[in-house]
């Protein structure tokens, strides 16, 4: 009768040692799974980061169409505003975390040139700030708007641009 | 002896079977998790693309010169049949700056990141406009505007 009892006892503690066997073990698998990931996570981070950084980047007031073009528009660039911001060169890379901004304009296709208050608004490639040890560049689409005149009418005109958004190698 | 060892083989399949449904359990988990995250990240650049590029001004002058329309306004002036002050239909202004703005946009080719794209622009009754170029595979990423007369969804495909 003892013995009976003994060994259910030990068939208990032997299925309580498995289970906790396999739960380590499962908790073993998941943790390396889940530090394996860590880089690709922070890589994937630093994207989505990017991506809604050049989306605010866009939105702020300093880069904004806001309602020159008639209602407010969204992930909408005032090319003059750029461009005075580009001439300007205000110290924004510290404020923004990142290393470059860059917007080129990719649709009408057109041949590179940077923009400069010289070739203004006949160029396609706005350099705000590019500093070293960039790291890798992150891009979204953006309309680059301006005001154009054509026999003393004034009209809009937006193209499509990207900005491109570079991160400090860590 | 027979019952005992029947019991025994009841209670290792019982284990056996706790372990499997743990197993499963644990990898539907990880693919659900894996797959809401890329989706959630990529589709937004998809969809920055589709607002900058409605705001696009084509070539089409409605009523008046210097009246460039956007390409939001052009959807709906093709929809209703408008012609452009250059004489084209607007239609066919719009099938060429969606094919150009697109393709500018989007480098597809076996050696790019990628291969293919499909845009579809449709009213509450018919299509607008339909196009796909390049490999449509299996995994895409997209971004779909609702308007009050149209949608517009695009896939891009890698």
């Amino acid at each position: 009768m003892v013995k009976k009892a003994q060994i259910k006892i030990q068939q208990t503690a032997f299925m309580l040692i498995a289970l906790t066997l396999f739960f380590v073990l499962v908790g073993l698998f998941f943790l390396s799974f889940k530090l394996s990931g860590l880089r690709e996570k922070a890589t994937t981070l630093d994207e989505k980061n990017a991506i809604i950084l050049s989306s605010k980047i866009s939105n702020y007031p300093e880069f904004s169409c806001e309602e020159a073009y008639g209602s407010k528009r969204v992930n909408c660039i005032d090319s003059d505003k750029l461009m005075a911001f580009v001439n300007f060169k205000p110290k924004y890379s510290n404020f923004w975390e990142i290393s470059g901004l860059e917007i080129r304009k990719i649709y009408p296709k057109q041949s590179e040139i940077i923009c400069s208050s010289s070739n203004y608004p006949n160029c396609t490639y706005f350099k705000i700030f590019s500093g070293e040890n960039s790291g890798p560049d992150y891009t979204s689409f953006v309309s680059l708007c301006r005001k154009e005149s054509f026999s003393g009418a004034i009209y809009d005109k937006c193209e499509l641009a990207k900005i491109i958004v570079s991160y400090k190698i860590k | 002896m027979i019952k005992k060892f029947k019991k025994a083989q009841e209670e290792m399949i019982g284990f056996a079977l706790i372990i499997i449904i743990i197993a499963v359990i644990i990898l539907v988990f990880f693919s659900l998790s894996i797959r809401d995250k890329r989706e959630a990240i990529e589709s937004y650049e998809v969809e920055n693309f589709l607002q900058a590029a409605l705001q696009y001004n084509t070539d089409c002058e409605i009523s008046y010169s210097t009246n460039f329309l956007d390409l939001n306004k052009l959807i709906k002036s093709c929809m209703q049949g408008d012609y452009c002050l250059n004489e084209k239909n607007s239609c066919e202004i719009l099938n060429q700056t969606l094919k150009e703005l697109i393709s500018e946009s989007w480098k597809i080719g076996k050696d790019e990141v990628y291969k293919g794209y499909s845009i579809n622009i449709t009213s509450s009754t018919s299509s607008i406009f339909s196009y796909s170029s390049g490999n449509l595979t299996k995994s895409y990423k997209g971004a779909n505007q609702v308007f009050e007369t149209y949608a517009i969804d695009l896939k891009i495909y890698f």
